[in-house]
């Protein structure tokens, strides 16, 4: 018997920045971007920068950001930023917060820094790793799952180790690749990118197979350049574009998104009806298929006066599709599914 | 079998190319662990030479030079590429490497490899255009050539080392004359000569304040220069780029942020790999930024007069006026090319452009209102581009054209500066117009253009002669009476500048010059009041005894040296009176303007009002003048 398991991903938005960002978290729904050659983390929808040297490990926890500079721990809450402590020298490029402890991963000495944070002070525990080059990691169901590259031949590799630092097992390797992050979605899959080919592998992380995969090399509508740090919230995929600029947002299902509201498109029969209210520019609109097929381009969409109104004939069979909005030089860049009658 | 073949050769190869720090493993001064099979799969290979990728920066950056990887320090970020005007710190790639609007050609380069021809990056620049990635061996870092060398390789028009010059020269010594200086804070080449990287730079080219040095000593985290005194911490932020000395294999072009400074030393938190710092090694000290996309050791506005002093640094107003700004091309010429953001562009970026426009005020007095380093597209003919780097036609004193008044008119025309075109179109004018200079046989030593009174570099408002051939604004004897200076200072030697050509080598413009000496007539050093011609007007009244000297008369305090519209470029007003001279030996207005007639002496039945060249005065050739 063959099953056949269809691994269908919505493109449900995308922020466009500008510079080279190596990391983000997102914080009672904030998108915060870090700029380690910059020197600054941004708040992208305040447009807001914690001005701070080589900015690294960004992540958070309720209300607060955390982040690493120059082996200095900073928690950032209600706008003030504090010392939480110094750490060992080292390169921290990862963090995350269960409860009450802090995990950093270090990447020069393969170290996970396990950091309690308890009322009767700040307790730090180094649990070391036979790792390479670790890149991620992800602490679930009291297993610590590591990306590494493996060696100095490249190497997507993901390794479970429990809470001491103990081998389990490794759960996925792919030659010739190096991965850039990984994240559990909420059925329990590994999602992990491919930062050399610009792919995004789901995993089943019990067997270790590739259940599915996106996106290709490029710049364009599911490509990737270097795609790096990758975020599961709200069931929603958040995946670092890192050469892209943007942070590319995914969902199993066609939902609505908060980050860019994308309204004033309307499908009437085989007519697309355009009422959009953009920033003055030539954009650019795409139509893909649910499978990321592009269906159809139309070019040359200018807004007047910050707003596009065209009535478009789309000769194309009825259905779900996905709707691409693209400023020419890609400064805005929006997505939106439609169902066309 | 043909893979087979493949690993063979791939093995064969390594061995020829010897791989060198940190691109090799097990190095005594840090173990990065780059080993073949980091970026090789004999294998599984998708890319060139057993490449694990396709696209050779994807490859370098995604695998090392990114914020996390390894060459964190070496970080070649795509949203920096140079996109000249707009920004970008890094040479571009991924871009064809042939493109006529920077006279590039890789195609016909000498130093052409694989990722040049072949390939899924061929025709394009990539990384391993300009690097071979395995060894130093033609020059660190990586390099496939001297670097200067490269540059000119695919830039060869632009390689120029004898005039007439369609971009500025490289491979010629800084001029030893006071005109030029070897610059402190550019790097020369062979001690003093100019070359591409003078100016330019491939990585982190700011285009911005840059400092130059050579360590007396330091550390891994420190760089001492016991030859500076500088502010405590005005470095901090800055980027220094070490340049190698020394036989340590680690001492090459390590790039750090400065966390301090004192008065002699920088320091940075991140240690330098190897034994650090040592006395030789060159430093820059870089101010960080998004740069502008023209990949400049310093500022733009700032970088041309740090060679180009002119007459030890005595720049002249066009080069210090803050009132000189391009106000836009007006007789042909489409400089400059400025975007919608107010970036000034390249003629390579014409699309992006609006041509004709007024230079940004950024761009107040500096080089770029009248020279464009790489030459600005002449107008007519098209093919070629204006002469001496100017951006409009100019006077070089070696051709003919009626445009070359053009570059002055631009600014030179009323808006927005003084009018001297409309005084060239005077009834009477100075023939800059090459047609009235061939009346007679064609002499170009009778050529006489805007350049050849007015060097524009050094000319002053108050000093605004030069001689052709010399390099020092002229400076005179005589004492300004009413004019632009200060009364009693010196005003340019007028006099012995207009017969420098008015002179009877110029027969049919000879005059017999005044008697300028102290013994010699009134209108020259001798005294001019209380003689038997009659009363002079002030400030000409004055005299030696009360100044200890007397005003003589320069050209220029009866003629206007462009145009009017009086007869033998007579000024409209001399001395504050309104003057009319429209025939000859009608005077009157003139010499009324500074004598007072109708008293003692000669004139003392003078009644015409207006003739006055019946047998007495007959302009400079009457001994009465």
């Amino acid at each position: 018997m063959i099953k056949l398991i269809i691994f269908s991903i919505y493109l449900i938005g995308s922020i466009s920045y500008r510079g080279l960002a190596s990391d983000f978290a997102i914080c009672k729904d904030k998108i915060w971007v870090s700029y380690p050659e910059e020197n600054f983390i941004l708040n992208y929808q305040a447009g807001f920068k914690i001005i701070v040297k080589k900015p690294y490990a960004l992540f958070s926890s309720g209300d607060t950001l955390f982040f690493v500079s120059n082996n200095i721990l900073f928690a950032y809450t209600k706008g003030r930023k504090a010392k939480l402590l110094d750490l060992p020298p080292g390169f921290y490029i990862r963090g995350l917060k269960v409860k009450d402890t802090l995990y950093l991963l270090e990447r020069e000495s393969s170290k996970i820094l396990k950091i309690y944070l308890s009322a009767n002070g700040i307790e730090q525990k180094g649990i070391s790793f036979p790792l390479y080059k670790p890149r991620d990691f992800i602490l679930k169901n009291r297993k610590f799952y590591v990306l590494e590259r493996g060696g100095p031949a490249p190497k997507i590799r993901i390794i479970a180790f429990d809470l001491s630092g103990s081998l389990i097992d490794t759960i996925f390797e792919k030659i010739g690749t190096i991965g850039g992050g990984i994240v559990f979605d909420d059925e329990g899959n590994l999602l992990v990118s491919d930062a050399l080919y610009g792919k995004i592998y789901k995993i089943f992380p019990a067997k270790g197979t590739i259940i599915d995969s996106f996106g290709n090399y490029g710049s364009d509508s599911l490509e990737f350049k270097t795609p790096t740090r990758l975020i599961w919230k709200n069931k929603k995929l958040y995946i670092l574009n890192e050469r892209n600029s943007r942070i590319d947002i995914f969902a199993y299902q066609i939902i609505k998104i908060d980050e860019k509201p994308f309204e004033g498109i309307e499908s009437k029969g085989k007519r697309l009806f355009l009422n959009i209210i953009v920033p003055p520019g030539v954009y650019e609109l795409s139509i893909f298929s649910v499978d990321g097929r592009k269906i159809k381009v139309i070019s040359g969409l200018n807004s007047l006066r910050g707003k596009i109104e065209k009535k478009l004939n789309l000769n194309i069979k009825p259905g779900v599709y996905f709707v691409i909005l693209k400023e020419k030089s890609g400064k805005f860049f929006i997505k939106k599914g439609v169902k066309i009658k | 079998m043909k893979n087979k073949i493949g690993i063979l050769i791939l093995f064969f190869i390594s061995f020829l190319l010897a791989t060198d720090y940190p691109h090799n493993n097990d190095s005594s001064i840090k173990d990065w662990d780059v080993r073949c099979k980091s970026c090789h799969d004999p294998h599984n290979a998708l890319g060139p030479y057993l490449a694990i990728v396709n696209g050779n920066y994807n490859m370098c950056y995604s695998l090392c030079h990114n914020p996390t990887g390894d060459a964190k320090n070496f970080v070649i970020d795509e949203t920096k590429k140079a996109n000249p005007g707009t920004g970008g710190i890094h040479h571009a790639w991924d871009v064809p490497g042939d493109n006529s609007g920077y006279d590039a050609s890789t195609s016909t380069a000498t130093y052409i490899n694989y990722y040049v021809t072949t390939g899924v990056d061929a025709n394009n620049l990539v990384c391993s255009t300009c690097h071979e990635q395995h060894n130093h061996r033609n020059g660190k870092p990586f390099l496939m050539a001297d670097a200067e060398e490269m540059c000119r390789d695919c830039h060869a028009p632009r390689s120029q080392n004898t005039p007439p010059y369609t971009s500025h020269p490289v491979g010629v010594p800084i001029p030893a004359t006071k005109d030029y200086s070897v610059p402190a804070n550019l790097p020369l080449f062979a001690g003093d000569t100019i070359g591409c990287m003078t100016c330019h730079d491939v990585h982190y080219a700011y285009s911005d304040t840059s400092e130059y040095g050579t360590a007396s000593s330091g550390t891994r985290t420190s760089l001492t220069d016991t030859l500076k005194n500088w502010a405590a911490n005005q470095f901090v932020g800055w980027q220094v780029k070490i340049y190698p000395a020394g036989s340590d294999t680690g001492n090459w072009y390590q790039v750090r942020i400065i966390s301090s400074n004192t008065s002699n030393t920088i320091s940075w938190t991140d240690s330098l790999f190897g034994a650090g710092i040592i006395g030789g090694n060159r430093y820059v000290i870089r101010k960080t930024g998004s740069g502008d996309g023209y990949l400049l050791n310093q500022i733009i506005n700032e970088i041309c007069t740090m060679c180009h002093t002119f007459n030890n640094n005595n720049l002249g107003l066009h080069l210090t006026d803050t009132t000189v700004l391009w106000p836009g091309g007006q007789y042909g010429s489409n400089y400059a090319y400025v975007d919608t953001l107010g970036n000034v562009l390249p003629p390579a970026r014409a699309a992006d452009a609006i041509p004709n426009s007024p230079l940004p005020s950024s761009f107040r007095n500096s080089c770029f209102n009248c020279h464009w380093p790489h030459g600005w597209p002449d107008d007519s003919p098209t093919t070629g581009v204006y002469p001496k780097l100017c951006v409009e036609e100019i006077s070089i004193g070696d051709t003919l054209n009626n445009e070359e008044e053009d570059l002055c008119y631009t600014c030179h025309d009323g808006i927005p500066a003084y009018d001297v075109k409309s005084k060239f179109q005077d009834s009477t004018h100075h023939p800059v117009v090459d047609s009235e200079q061939i009346y007679q046989p064609l002499d170009r030593t009778r050529k006489v253009e805007c350049t050849n009174c007015h060097n524009p570099h050094i000319i002053t408002a108050q000093r605004p002669l030069v001689f052709p051939d010399s390099t020092d604004v002229l400076i005179g004897w005589m004492k300004d009476p009413v004019d632009t200076l200060a009364p009693y200072d010196s005003i340019p030697d007028y006099v012995t500048f207009c017969l420098e050509c008015h002179s009877s080598d110029f027969d049919s413009l000879a005059r017999d010059p005044i008697d300028w000496g102290p013994y010699g007539d009134v209108h020259g050093d001798s005294v001019a009041t209380g003689t038997s011609y009659g009363d002079v007007i002030a400030p000409y009244s004055e005299n030696q005894i009360l100044n200890g000297f007397n005003y003589v008369l320069a050209c220029t305090d009866c003629h206007d040296p462009h145009g009017s519209p009086n007869i033998f470029l007579i000024k409209t007003v001399v001395n504050g009176q309104p003057v009319s001279v429209t025939q000859y030996g009608y005077w009157y207005e003139l010499c009324t303007a500074c004598h007072v007639l109708g008293g003692p002496g000669w004139h003392a039945n003078q009644t015409s009002t207006d003739y006055c060249a019946g047998g007495c005065h007959d302009g400079h050739n009457s001994s009465l003048f």
